[in-house]
């Protein structure tokens, strides 16, 4: 990855540049503020549609916010009651439930906020930073596997605007960040095995690890293809000769700095390394004393026989339908054009089989492990954003297939058909809102939400955006829902151009 | 330098080569052993948990294998109608003995041997079809590394047991279609034989069975032959529904009482209907639906999944023959006809969160299991780079699977229609009755797990098979039970319909429990009542 950089010509790198300004610009429109009247100052509401109104944000921003102004994990009470529920309460203490692998990278933006007097909105920035990051990560990755250029920027357009990372680019969530270390964690699998890039992987897992747990499952296929790869074998007359390089070793030197980390924080927590909060159950501190009494007879009537992992194997018919095909959630739903993405991955396989396998082996992973996980929904969510990650690979796939079927019709059509219906769904939610209750949360509410993207689209025709883009550009000239329409038409014009240009390639795809 | 950061080692071809002869001629053994380490576990893991009786059904299936050695009236003739004779027949050598009969083993064994020989007839099936090692073994994993399977195998249920003779007839039938020996013909007919006397299901795949013959024949365009294939199979192969139609005509008169008689099937499902609780009923859409989500929660998703490509990929094998590809349908029988039971409502299931909250009868699903192992095996011998992908994410979903415990069976063991907590009626027969003489005036029908919880032998028990006893005894029962167990004012409750009303003064209620009610005799009529077998041996 690094040569390839290196080989870039200074032209090539402004143009780059150029287009990370151009992607985090166009990004930055999921922006949104809870201040209607000074849209670029943001408070601590965790009003509907405002920057704060999942507890995944307010939560890990509470710790950024501890570290920086308190230099401590702890939350005081305010904190602790802004970041509920995702809180865990050890000792009188509060914390978050998360890993803090993505507060502790928005430090620096916190800090820079400050300085600017943007503290919330320069934070929240951090993810749209690393969302860019990704955009050019996926462009290597559909480079390496022999993508046109133009069709690699198609399936790094697509995983950015076509997908529900473009609304959870403007949250303070682990998605971006977990897909930015497998994507890179790709690419150092398909380099060649070096002390480096052994130690780069290595760190790699460590820091996927401190931004969710289940980045470790995600890497390991990734790993087993790397460890595979340190192994030669030579086939002789009598003997088959198997060298095994050591360097292999060395991935555990990247991962070790990572796990003191983690092991630091756990202790300074909780008194063990292995204390993690993320087992803890969340405090009932703030819950009213109904709820208590409702809660502590519940698990008096506790089933002996109830599953006590987080990855349950009977949720998972339930799973695959919610994040598969369901109206609520689901790629069918919110991003068709991914599933194109199975297509590039059965042309993939023809020319580049271990590649393909490996592709494959970390989509199912991500599908598997979140279909078993209790809440597929993801709370109040928008589409199936445990499969970000997942979205990130299917798309560079979809890319990988336009590049090689950019002259047939009929796939070409139906590529342009599903790419637009998924920009237009994700551009929604990025001018409204994330919290979309799941379907039966959406039925047992006093005033009925809708539990689809219908919601985004009903809060946009009633003129309601918080866009922070939309707010302080074009509130005088125009209404929410047309500059969704003009949001939309830019972002499919940028694919169509690109799909123009990758049909107007001439070489042949690899 | 270079050599020192590398590990180097060689194989020498030819030992690789003994190694992989050694798997081949060794590998059937030592799968048997290791199955049958990991059955004999399970039953152990399961009875030390009590868990292995918690089906209801497993404790009448002991009951009934008890009562043909051991009662009042024992004999032949308790095997009954209400289900199937097989697993009744095979307990009878070891039900005799308390701790047998008790701990369940009596019916687990013949589940258990069953779960080891299906094991061995995929990996046998899997090598018929040129599967390689890998395949075979992965699909005796899929098989065997399910909780439900493992459950299942431990307990006095049926349904090990079918799917062995299933899986051999459906085995043998496949060798047939691939070489034509007649041998293996007649050992399928066998086998479906016995599958016809274990469960309904066994009835479906006879017939779909004795279609594949026609078809065989008649692709061999000799109309002769045919009959004769024809004839040769349903003699052997329908000698068990024959059987069955005979015993119904000699032991109640009716060669249908098995389909129409008060305690069938039939009768339940039309409680059912009337309840409305029979959604299946003539709803194809329905009943394809929850038999579906009955197999996903009894084989797992991703097994499933597996399977289904399995099938696709071997009927456009073009290594297969024909012939082959059509004998392999008959993996699908059991899918077939429980969707075609659901529907007829001949069958009823529930599957909680879409009709009711219990899992009454999931355990269908599991039907399913031998063909879903088959097919998972032949498509990861197939699917060969992605072998790694394939057992890497079998084994991580496997670790949650049995991490959580998650055995559908188990719940619906042990939570709603399928599991009886009788244990305070049962408890207090064991305690109030034991040390004393008398009879106990019970509807075996209705309340078999009582029965079987109370340890007490069954010669104290006075229900519908002892003959002059139940018909003396629901006439005056003062003069033959000294305790009458039942539900009263349920007219499903055979005791409580049969009863002289009247004679009920002669009683009080000592107790009253969800599942039944306990009278006692007063203390001035126990003299006068029989508390001797005298009525001898009867007809």
């Amino acid at each position: 990855m690094f040569k390839t950089l290196r080989r870039l010509p200074i032209l090539k790198a402004l143009c780059m540049i150029f287009a990370g300004l151009i992607i985090a610009l166009l990004l930055s429109v999921a922006l949104k503020t809870n201040n209607l009247e000074e849209p670029l100052n943001l408070n601590r509401s965790t009003m509907v549609m405002g920057p704060f109104e999942s507890s995944n944000t307010t939560s890990r921003f509470a710790l950024v916010e501890s570290i920086v102004k308190q230099s401590t994990f702890f939350f005081d009470l305010d904190l602790a009651r802004f970041a509920v529920p995702d809180v865990v309460e050890n000792n009188g203490k509060f914390y978050t439930s998360f890993t803090p692998g993505i507060s502790f990278v928005a430090v620096p933006f916190y800090i820079l906020g400050q300085y600017l007097g943007l503290t919330e909105l320069i934070t929240l920035f951090s993810t749209v930073v690393f969302a860019t990051l990704n955009g050019f990560a996926l462009y290597f990755l559909g480079k390496k596997i022999g993508a046109s250029t133009p069709a690699a920027m198609i399936g790094s357009a697509i995983f950015l605007f076509a997908t529900n990372a473009l609304p959870y680019s403007a949250t303070l969530t682990q998605h971006h960040l977990s897909t930015l270390i497998i994507t890179l964690s790709l690419l150092n699998a398909l380099s060649k095995r070096t002390v480096i890039n052994n130690i780069l992987f290595g760190l790699l897992c460590g820091v996927g690890f401190l931004f969710d747990f289940p980045n470790l499952f995600m890497l390991f296929p990734v790993g087993i293809y790397i460890l595979a790869s340190h192994f030669e074998i030579k086939d002789t007359v009598k003997n088959i000769q198997v060298q095994f390089k050591l360097i292999a070793t060395l991935i555990v030197l990247g991962l070790l700095p990572m796990l003191a980390i983690f092991g630091w924080y756990n202790v300074q927590l909780t008194g063990s390394p292995m204390g993690f909060a993320q087992f803890s159950a969340r405090t009932n501190y703030f819950d009213t004393a109904e709820k208590k009494a409702r809660d502590l007879e519940a698990s008096q009537h506790k089933d002996p026989y109830q599953p006590t992992l987080p990855f349950n194997t009977r949720q998972q018919l339930d799973g695959v339908y919610i994040l598969l095909f369901s109206n609520e959630r689901s790629w069918l739903w919110y991003s068709p054009v991914v599933l194109l993405g199975l297509v590039g991955l059965i042309i993939l396989y023809k020319s580049q089989p271990k590649t393909t396998v490996l592709l494959v082996a970390v989509i199912s992973t991500n599908i598997l492990l979140y279909s078993m996980f209790g809440d597929p929904w993801g709370g109040w969510s928008f589409g199936p954003r445990y499969l970000i990650p997942g979205a990130a690979l299917m798309s560079v796939m979809v890319g990988y297939a336009v590049s090689s079927l950019r002259r047939n019709i009929f796939f070409m059509t139906v590529f342009l058909v599903a790419l637009t219906y998924s920009v237009a769904i994700s551009a929604s939610s990025a001018l409204s809102t994330t919290a979309i209750p799941p379907k039966q949360e959406s039925e047992a509410l006093i005033d009925y939400i809708p539990y689809t993207y219908e919601y985004s689209f009903s809060l946009l025709q009633s003129g309601k955006s918080q866009s922070i883009a939309y707010l302080t550009f074009a509130r005088q000239f125009t209404d929410p829902y047309t500059f969704y329409l003009i949001y939309t038409g830019v972002l499919c014009a940028i694919i169509y151009a690109l799909s123009i240009a990758a049909i107007a390639e001439k070489k042949k795809t690899k | 330098m270079k050599k020192f950061l590398n590990l180097n080692f060689t194989i020498s071809k030819s030992s690789l080569q003994k190694a992989q002869d050694f798997a081949e001629q060794y590998m059937p053994y030592i799968l048997f052993v290791t199955l049958s380490v990991i059955s004999v576990f399970f039953f152990y893991f399961y009875y030390h948990n009590q868990l292995g009786l918690a089906y209801n059904d497993a404790r009448s299936h002991l009951d009934i294998g008890r009562r043909v050695v051991e009662g009042l009236k024992p004999g032949a003739a308790q095997l009954g109608s209400v289900w199937l004779p097989l697993p009744h027949i095979l307990m009878i050598p070891t039900i005799w003995n308390d701790f047998m009969w008790h701990s369940g083993l009596s019916g687990a064994v013949q589940s258990m041997v069953s779960f080891v020989v299906t094991g061995l007839v995929i990996y046998s099936l899997l090598g018929k079809l040129k599967v390689g090692l890998a395949g075979r073994l992965f699909g005796v994993l899929v098989f065997c590394a399910n909780m439900n399977i493992l459950y299942l195998q431990s307990t006095a249920m049926t349904e090990l047991l079918l799917i062995g003779v299933m899986t051999l007839g459906v085995y043998e039938l496949i060798l047939w279609h691939q070489d034509g020996a007649m041998n293996h013909l007649i050992k399928s007919s066998f086998w479906i034989m016995l599958s016809t006397l274990v469960r309904y299901d066994g009835w479906f795949l006879f017939m779909y069975s004795t279609l594949l013959v026609i078809i065989y024949g008649l692709r061999k365009k000799s109309w002769k032959m045919t009959e004769g294939l024809f004839i040769l199979f349903c003699t052997l192969g329908g000698f068990g529904i024959f059987f069955w139609v005979v015993w119904n005509a000699a032991i109640f008169k009716d060669p249908l009482y098995f389909i129409f008689g008060p305690y069938s099937a039939h009768a339940q499902q039309t409680q059912l209907e009337g309840a409305g609780v029979l959604a299946t009923k003539h709803d194809l859409i329905l009943s394809t639906r929850m038999y579906t989500y009955a197999l996903v929660y009894n084989s797992g998703m991703l097994p499933l999944i597996l399977s289904g490509l399995g099938l696709f990929v071997l009927l456009r094998d073009k290594a297969l023959s024909t012939n082959v590809k059509i004998g392999a349908t008959s993996l699908l029988a059991p899918l077939i006809f429980n969707i075609l039971a659901l529907y007829l409502g001949h069958s009823v299931l529930f599957i909680q969160g879409i009709s009711g909250n219990t899992w009454f009868n999931v355990r269908y699903g599991i039907m399913m299991m031998s063909s879903i192992a088959i097919l998972a095996g032949y498509f990861f011998y197939k699917a060969k780079l992605f072998r790694p992908v394939i057992l890497a994410l079998f084994i991580f979903v496997t670790i949650f699977h049995f991490g959580n415990g998650d055995a559908v069976t188990i719940d619906d063991g042990r939570v709603g229609s399928s599991q009886k907590n009788v244990s305070e009626v049962s408890g207090w027969l064991n305690k109030n009755t034991a040390n004393e003489k008398g009879f106990i005036l019970i509807s075996a029908a209705s309340h078999d797990a009582i029965i079987f919880s109370s340890g007490l032998p069954m010669k104290r028990y006075i229900h519908e098979g002892t003959g002059a006893y139940w018909e003396s005894a629901t006439a005056s029962p003062d003069r033959w039970a000294r305790w009458i167990v039942m539900r009263t004012n349920d007219v499903n409750d055979q005791t409580f319909r049969l009863l002289n009303k009247d004679a009920l003064e002669k009683y009080e209620l000592v107790n009253s429990y969800p599942f039944a009610d306990i009278y006692q005799l007063k203390a001035e009529f126990v003299p006068q009542v029989n508390t001797e077998p005298v009525l001898g041996k009867q007809k």
